[in-house]
Order: C-alpha cells, then structure tokens, then sequence
C-alpha cells in the first residue's frame, strides 16, 4: 500500500466497499482489484490487507466462506448484514472526509472560506 | 497453468516452518502466494510448473514478502485472542447463562450449608484437577499427532487455562474466603466461567471443523 496515512486510515472502508459491489472476494482478488482499478497507483500489501480483514471479520462486519479451489483452501470474505448497514455509514464519512479536504486544500472552489 | 498438489504442500510447509502455525491463516497466505505465482505464469505454455521454475520463482518471492506474511500472522494472533475473549464475555451474558448462574448459586449456598463447606471445597479441587489435566492432555496429544491448531479455538484453550491457573493456583479465594456466601459467589462466578468457556470451545471447535473440512 502506498506509504501513506491517508490511504491506510480508508483501508477498511476501500475493503467493504469493493466487497458491497463483488458480492464476496479472497485476499489475493483485493489487492489486484485494487491495483487495476487505480492503474496500479495503490498496491495494497499482504501485511495490510490480511489484519485489515481479520479486524473487519471480528467485528462482525464480515463473514467467511471456505471453498477448495485448485488443491488448496480458499477463503472468500462477504459482507453481513451489519456489515452492509456500516459500509454505507463509512462511505458517507469518507466522502464527507474527501469534500471537506477538497474544501481546505482548495478554498476558492468555496466562496464561504474566501476572507 | 496450475500448481501441483507437492508444490502447494511444499508452500504449507515453509509458512509451518517459518512460525505460522494456524492452519486458518496458512490457508489464506498458502492461496494468495499460489495465486500470485499462478498469476505470473498465466502465459506459459505448459499446463503444470516445473519444480524449477517453481522453487525459484518462491525463493525470490518470499525474499521480497516473507516479513509480511510474517507481520499478518502477529496481527492475526492477536486478533485471535480478542475474539476467543469476547465470545466467552458474549455467551456469558446470555439470557440462558443469566437464568443458570443464580440457579448455580443456589445449589452450591443449600450444598455448603448440607454437605459442609470442606466437603464442597473438595469436591471442586477434585473436579477443577481432573478439568486442567484433561485440557492439558487433550492440547499434548493434539500437538504430539500434529492436529492442525485453529487460531481463536488455540487461543481460547490457552486463555482459560491461564484464567483457571492463575485464579486456582495463585491467587486462591477459597483460602481468603471464609464467609460461605461470598465463597459460594466465588465459585458460582468461576464454574460459570468454566463451563462457559468450555461450551464456547466445543461449538467454535465444531463450527471450524465444518467450515475448513
């Protein structure tokens, strides 16, 4: 992942979100979702994305499945239903995030801040 | 192109090798190095991975992610043993629970006050003895027929077996005790702890076995 705070403080919110649109997804189809969707700008690492899950699971936010897929065990997260309800509630907070930060860095987009 | 059932044992192992002794999470780090390599080699013309090839693309792979996966797998851990404690605090604050204890409580205030209090004390060392060698045999002999350890189910056994150490070795209430109602709390409070706990492994055990098995 990008070496940056910013990026990692969205990391479960970017996880649920891609799980709210795919239905469910292993470890390994995040991250190169991930990649191909920002042209590789954002590279989330095993070292991120595993705890990050493991944190959402016992949360209960999400759930696991378990399949075997080509000699091994593959394990698929999905939403639950307090899941769903909190990833539209992290959504909002991080778009409400992005417009006030959009807001302070570029203040003459909002004619409020203008002295 | 696909990797052989050898060249997936032969990921397992290093992973086992290399500490990360949960089967749960081998399976999921064993799948995304599997994948990748899979991945990497989607174009070559052959349908299986030379042994070669494999072992020399893994090499460099876990040279560049190895503290990763190893950094996961401490997180992991700890997660684990939150989880293994919250489930033990949410089964005991079961309506279910909440009716038995004071139940409990009153069998063992009418057994003091029929039986005696040494006589009960008794009782409850014999049971809480034959309770922690049973846990501490069935965790040797898993780990002697190399069961594969289920991450909160490892914790869980640990963290009781450190609860119940620590409250019946070290700290002993029933020797501080003397009133036969506050004793009778006091062991109403720790079975229900046991017996709780001991609930919670049982079906958290059963609900791995079906989802990994």
């Amino acid at each position: 992942m990008k070496n940056s705070p910013l990026y990692k403080g969205s990391l479960t919110t970017i996880i649920m979100k891609l799980l709210e649109e795919n239905g469910r997804m292993y470890g390994y189809e995040i991250t190169q979702k991930v990649k191909k969707t920002t042209n590789g700008e954002l590279n989330i690492t095993e070292g991120a994305l595993y705890p990050a899950l493991h944190k959402l699971e016992a949360e209960g936010l999400l759930d696991v499945e378990v399949a075997k897929v080509d000699n091994r065990m593959r394990k698929y997260y999905k939403l639950t239903e307090s899941g769903k309800k909190e990833t539209v509630n992290r959504l909002e907070e991080l778009e409400e995030f992005i417009r006030n930060m959009q807001t302070l860095v570029n203040p003459k987009t909002n004619p409020d801040l203008q002295f | 192109m696909k990797l052989t059932a050898a060249q997936i044992g032969f990921i397992d192992n290093y992973l086992k090798n290399s500490g990360i002794n949960y089967i749960d999470i081998r399976y999921e780090m064993v799948d995304h190095i599997a994948t990748d390599l899979e991945t990497k080699f989607a174009d070559c013309e052959k349908s299986v991975l030379q042994d070669e090839d494999f072992q020399n693309y893994f090499k460099v792979y876990m040279a560049k992610n190895k503290a990763q996966f190893l950094t996961s797998n401490k997180q992991f851990a700890k997660t684990a043993r939150m989880r293994a404690f919250k489930l033990i605090l949410k089964n005991i604050v079961r309506p279910t629970s909440l009716l038995l204890t004071p139940l409990l409580f009153i069998i063992l205030y009418k057994a003091i006050a029929m039986a005696g209090l040494e006589t009960v004390k008794d009782i409850l060392h014999i049971t809480y003895t034959v309770l922690l060698i049973a846990v501490v045999l069935f965790d040797k002999i898993n780990y002697k027929t190399k069961t594969e350890k289920f991450s909160v189910v490892d914790k869980m056994i640990s963290g009781c077996l450190i609860g119940i150490y620590v409250v019946f070795v070290f700290i002993r209430p029933d020797k501080i005790i003397s009133d036969s109602l506050w004793l009778s709390v006091y062991y109403t409070l720790f079975i229900a702890f046991i017996t709780t706990g001991a609930i919670t492994l049982l079906l958290l055990s059963a609900k791995y076995k079906k989802q990994y098995e």
